[in-house]
């Protein structure tokens, strides 16, 4: 590394329920990134012609949310003309992408100052709406593929996780979320959603269910069992013969919610932020990117977790807080398994499965709530990592400065 | 509050009859939400026997639209609570259109504005199929959009292209033309049929609802998204912004609702739709475009106070002078339904007149706005003639529109009024004499006025009607009902040279005289001019007035208003015409001028330019605030001379007037309404400033000053 990468800020919007009654549904998927864009101008006193790039992740690039949306968001949210955008798609990894390379940017020297972050109006802009191999006969055949719910599944079914094992770690990130919007330990990141006169649209997580409990998640059908009955299952367990049948554990309550937000961070060089005024809060350390198997998909947070750690020749315990985030309750628990990080450690406030997963905005997120964790616990290393599409995972490692 | 008059038939259908008390109209407003709220809450507990219900009114016309004196109160402190109100009234019409019962609008009068969108939130349509009754979505002439969910529902209705169509335009549509549009689905020929269909339609529709709340629906022609609207998304802000020039919001921000209204939810955009309108409301364009509505209804209301007390409208009426003016008012008179002589001396003439009005008919059959009967039938109703004859003994008002001369006016005046009846009233089109001067040698001086038409006279809004010293009330008042079934907006002034606009443009002229005089390139003034709002610069509107004509005119007013008169010898009208140059009728001015058709490519005339540039000050680069005050103020303060002048009565005439004779921005309120904006105190401040080492031009008058002092302003 030629220079050190620091983290000044990071921001996001409130995650709304991703559907047409949710609070975030009535706003342009630009708005959302045009907002957090002139707030983190105005909190940062920010000359935005300073910035060389915004990179933002989304996994639906299509629609309202096609056409190099961090560009054209750029120009409506008043920034100088000099800040280029573009826009990426490593599937759920995408926000942190976003930042990892952002981070890559500055500490390769050629770049001073970046936003990365992600946005994803799940209401507006459907999943999979962008078409895709997923949807292409000829490919599913040549590598047998399988929709990622059938991975956790058969996740749960390796590591013997049972319905209930799901469904208690479903309450338990639901109990910690709420505690933690409503001990206020969001509110140094998240930027309430206003029209364009100021008044208010949404002005907290509105996804999570505190009152979750074991017997309400016990009522939820499998949402995987009728596909996984009718062929993918035979699909799967064709690349695992040694698994007799897949449990279907996963149901809308373990899962990741499906929801509507955005989150930008800014990252720059020692330097950039002495230019600008800006006190870094954390120093990106390490990151990985990595291929696991496909059709299981989803075991790619330990790999890569152990990649960032090989590089920045640190140890697992050397981590006080993992971001591990919550696709499927089984991603969470093969982690903990697959490392032996202590629970306390990880997803501290929470997960997806409370508080949603605006696929291409995640990543970014679990950057935001891991140094405002850090910061609350004078803790000084943390480490998000996320399961992604066609076998990926992802990791970062930052370090409170 | 107690709900609008509800009535169940034996047949279980509900017949609810908007009549609001106490106005002569339903407006939208507290009343009303309250009303329907009960209306509503009746419904509900008698739900499960209703049949259907019927959407009617009581008043002559069916909804007249939003309360926009509350509309105007509304500052940009208010926003979240009127953001609230619009999304309670919505609330309420979403609730009627989703009872599961068959809810149909009877739509016995005008419906505008919000009147038309509470019958949009209606699963059907029927329309009075009677002359003048009016459907429509204006609320763009007003700054501000359909917000009671006329942009979402039209656009559900007749689709995204469709509907843009209307809503950027504002388009006011007649019930047969509402039909063909898709708006309403069915006409009526009288209250009887109108309420047979209703019920007849609700009796073959018992579970009715909206078809966007079907599952399977689609919008007509596409989402937003589809790519069927592709280019209809990419071009239509373009088209929009040439036509705003970017100072108008409203048409962006109903383009911006409409497109994104189709790719959510119903309810979703609606209240995308609310937070639209709310964004719009208390913008200063708003306001001022709601003022200036305000204003030009007080026109039209002390104009057809007048009409009123006419005896006999006119039924025949003559045009003196078969010219561009004649030819005009004689087309207008003809197709506004009161048959017209139109006289000239030379058969050239004539047909000149003639070949006009068959033009502007033949366009109107072109677009389908007229049958071909009728145009022969309008046509037919103009008796062109060389001669005076026993004819006109029995026409009611004989317009002069010959040549601009003094004395040849006079001689065709008394010409006239030997070969006409002695009821007879004599208006003489001119844009510079004065009347009174006019009148001399008339026997029936009281029976004669000015009527001063604006070309082209079939476009141009506005007429000035001009009292001579000797003209009777009753002159005025019959020649203002004419002006009125021209369909024109009539403004009554005194008499004075240029009277009140030409006289008011005459001093914008002389701040850009001026200003080229002191080194300023014209083609800046211009931009920043349009840029102001005006229609065009003031270099471009001389090469269309015609330099000659502006040379004319700047002869005869320079002597009546020494203040505005140019300090130089020559004026640039005359530069440019010493090169050949007469403006767009020649293709020469200050700019070169295509004679192709449409709109003339803006070449600056290199010539005239250079030859400026040897007398005038060198080029230098004006603020465009300087430029602006310079030509602004010098107008302004004209206006206050002819408002103490007692020229024009009020400020409401004054800036229509401006509005609608010479395109006075309306999103700026008017001219009056200008200093009332900038305040008289600074206004006062920055005319003295240009007086100290301008002049006289600039030199405010003792009323401006007391004003200032007081803190008072025109409109208070």
């Amino acid at each position: 590394m030629v220079h050190a990468a620091f983290v000044f800020d990071a921001i996001r919007t409130p995650r709304g329920k991703g559907k047409p009654d949710g609070s975030l549904h009535e706003v342009r998927p630009i708005s959302l990134v045009s907002h957090l864009l002139g707030h983190l101008r105005e909190r940062n006193s920010l000359d935005t012609q300073l910035v060389d790039d915004i990179v933002l992740g989304c996994v639906t690039p299509i629609g309202e949310q096609g056409g190099n949306l961090p560009k054209m968001a750029a120009l409506s949210a008043g920034w100088h003309e000099r800040v280029a955008g573009q826009q990426i798609n490593r599937f759920c990894a995408s926000g942190l992408e976003a930042v990892n390379l952002a981070a890559m940017k500055v500490a390769s020297g050629f770049e001073d100052l970046v936003v990365a972050g992600g946005v994803e109006s799940m209401s507006r802009v459907p999943m999979g709406s962008d078409g895709g191999a997923a949807y292409d006969p000829a490919w599913s055949a040549q590598v047998g593929f399988v929709p990622q719910g059938i991975g956790a599944d058969l996740i749960a079914t390796i590591g013997g996780f049972n319905r209930r094992d799901v469904d208690r770690f479903a309450v338990g990130s639901q109990q910690k979320a709420a505690a933690a919007r409503d001990g206020g330990y969001f509110s140094k990141s998240v930027v309430p959603v206003t029209d364009e006169c100021g008044l208010p649209i949404l002005d907290q997580d509105e996804f999570i269910k505190p009152h979750t409990t074991m017997e309400g998640l016990a009522k939820l059908k499998p949402s995987f069992e009728g596909m996984g009955r009718a062929g993918m299952d035979a699909v799967a367990l064709a690349r695992y013969p040694k698994v007799k049948a897949i449990d279907h554990v996963h149901t809308p309550g373990n899962s990741s919610g499906i929801v509507d937000g955005a989150a930008l961070v800014l990252v720059g060089s020692e330097q950039a932020g002495r230019k600008l005024g800006l006190v870094p809060r954390a120093r990106v350390v390490s990151v990985a990117i990595t291929g696991t198997e496909p059709t299981i998909m989803l075991t790619g947070p330990a790999p890569a977790a152990f990649k960032a750690l090989d590089k920045a020749g640190m140890t697992l315990d050397q981590i006080d807080l993992f971001e591990v985030n919550e696709a499927f309750a089984s991603v969470v628990l093969r982690f903990q398994a697959d490392t032996g990080v202590p629970w306390e450690k990880i997803n501290v406030n929470g997960g997806a499965i409370a508080l949603g997963h605006p696929l291409g905005a995640t990543g970014a997120m679990l950057i935001g709530t891991m140094i405002d964790e850090l910061e609350r616990r004078q803790l000084r290393y943390g480490l998000c990592t996320l399961c992604v599409g066609g076998g990926m995972g992802i990791a970062t490692i930052v370090e409170r400065t | 509050m107690s709900g609008f008059k509800y009535e169940k038939g034996a047949d279980n259908i509900v017949i609810v009859t908007m009549d609001m008390p106490g106005q002569p109209v339903n407006i939208m407003n507290a009343a009303y939400e309250a009303m329907m709220k009960a209306t509503l809450a009746r419904l509900e507990s008698d739900i499960d026997s209703v049949a259907g219900i019927i959407l009617t009114s009581g008043k002559n016309t069916f909804f007249a639209g939003g309360d926009l004196n509350a509309l105007l109160a509304i500052e940009q402190d208010d926003r979240a609570g009127f953001f609230d109100q619009i999304e309670r009234l919505k609330a309420q019409m979403r609730r009627l259109e989703t009872f599961g019962k068959p809810v149909v609008a009877a739509i016995n009068g005008t419906a505008m504005g919000a009147g038309l969108e509470i019958a949009l939130a209606c699963h059907h349509r029927i329309a009075l199929d009677k002359p003048g009754i009016q459907l429509g979505l204006p609320e763009v002439t007003l700054g501000i959009l359909p917000g009671c969910g006329g942009i979402v529902r039209l656009v559900r209705k007749i689709g995204l292209a469709q509907a843009l169509r209307l809503l950027t335009e504002g388009t006011v549509l007649s019930a047969a033309a509402a039909r063909s549009a898709g708006i309403v689905d069915d006409l009526a020929a009288d209250a009887d049929e109108l309420f047979a269909k209703a019920k007849a339609w609700i009796q073959a529709n018992p579970a009715a609802c909206q078809p966007f709340d079907v599952k399977s629906y689609r919008i007509p022609g596409g989402t937003a998204a589809e790519s069927a609207n592709a280019n209809l998304l990419l071009m239509a802000p373009a088209i929009a912004f040439k036509k705003t020039r970017g100072l108008m919001p409203a048409p962006a921000q109903i383009l911006a609702v409409a497109a994104e209204s189709t790719l959510v939810d119903v309810d979703t955009a609606l209240r995308i739709e609310s937070r639209g309108i709310t964004k719009l409301v208390a913008t200063p364009e708003a306001k001022n475009l709601i003022r200036t509505f305000f204003s030009s209804q007080y026109l039209t209301k002390c104009a057809t106070d007048r009409a009123r007390l006419v005896a006999q409208p006119a039924a025949r009426a003559a045009v003196i002078g078969a010219g561009i003016m004649g030819g005009g008012i004689a087309y207008q008179s003809a197709f506004t339904g009161t048959p017209v002589i139109m006289k000239d001396i030379a058969q050239a003439g004539l047909d000149l007149g003639i070949n006009e009005a068959d033009k502007l008919l033949s366009r109107r059959v072109k677009n389908g706005q007229m049958s071909a009967d009728k145009k022969a039938a309008t046509l037919g109703a103009i008796e062109p003639t060389l001669e005076y004859g026993e004819r006109f003994k029995s026409i009611d008002v004989l317009v002069e529109a010959v040549i601009e001369n003094l004395a040849v006016k006079r001689a065709v005046l008394a010409e006239a009024e030997r070969n006409i009846g002695i009821s007879t009233i004599i208006c003489s089109n001119t844009s510079t004499l004065p009347i009174s001067e006019l009148a001399q040698g008339l026997q029936r001086p009281q029976q004669f006025c000015g009527m001063h038409f604006f070309n082209p006279v079939h476009a141009m809004p506005l007429v000035e009607i001009i009292r001579g010293r000797q003209t009777s009330d009753d002159t005025i008042n019959r020649a203002v009902a004419y002006a009125l079934s021209l369909q024109k907006q009539p403004v009554v002034v005194n008499d004075c040279a240029g009277f009140f606009v030409n006289r008011l443009l005459f001093a914008y002229f002389a701040g850009f005289l001026r200003l080229v005089q002191d080194g300023a390139d014209y083609e800046d003034v211009d931009r920043v001019m349009e840029q102001w709002g005006w229609p065009m610069g003031p270099a471009y509107l001389a090469d269309v007035v015609g330099l000659d004509t502006m040379q004319h005119c700047y002869d005869v007013l320079s002597a009546a208003y020494p203040r505005c008169a140019s300090t130089e010898s020559k004026t640039w009208y005359q530069v440019i015409m010493e090169l050949g140059g007469l403006g767009q009728k020649n293709g020469k001015g200050f700019y070169l001028h295509g004679a192709a058709d449409g709109q003339p490519p803006k070449l600056v005339n290199p010539e005239a330019k250079a030859r400026i540039a040897e007398t005038a000050q060198p080029i230098r680069k004006f603020s465009d605030q300087e430029i602006v005050e310079r030509i602004m103020v010098g107008m302004a303060i004209e206006l206050a001379y002819a408002l103490e002048e007692g020229i024009v009565a009020s400020p409401e005439e004054a800036d229509v007037a401006l509005l609608y004779g010479v395109g006075f921005p309306s999103f700026r309120g008017g001219l009056a309404r200008w200093m009332d904006f900038v305040g008289l105190d600074a206004f006062c401040r920055t005319a003295d400033n240009y007086a100290t080492w301008l002049g006289p031009l600039y030199r405010v008058t003792d009323r401006q000053r007391d004003m200032a002092a007081h803190v008072r302003t025109f409109y208070s």
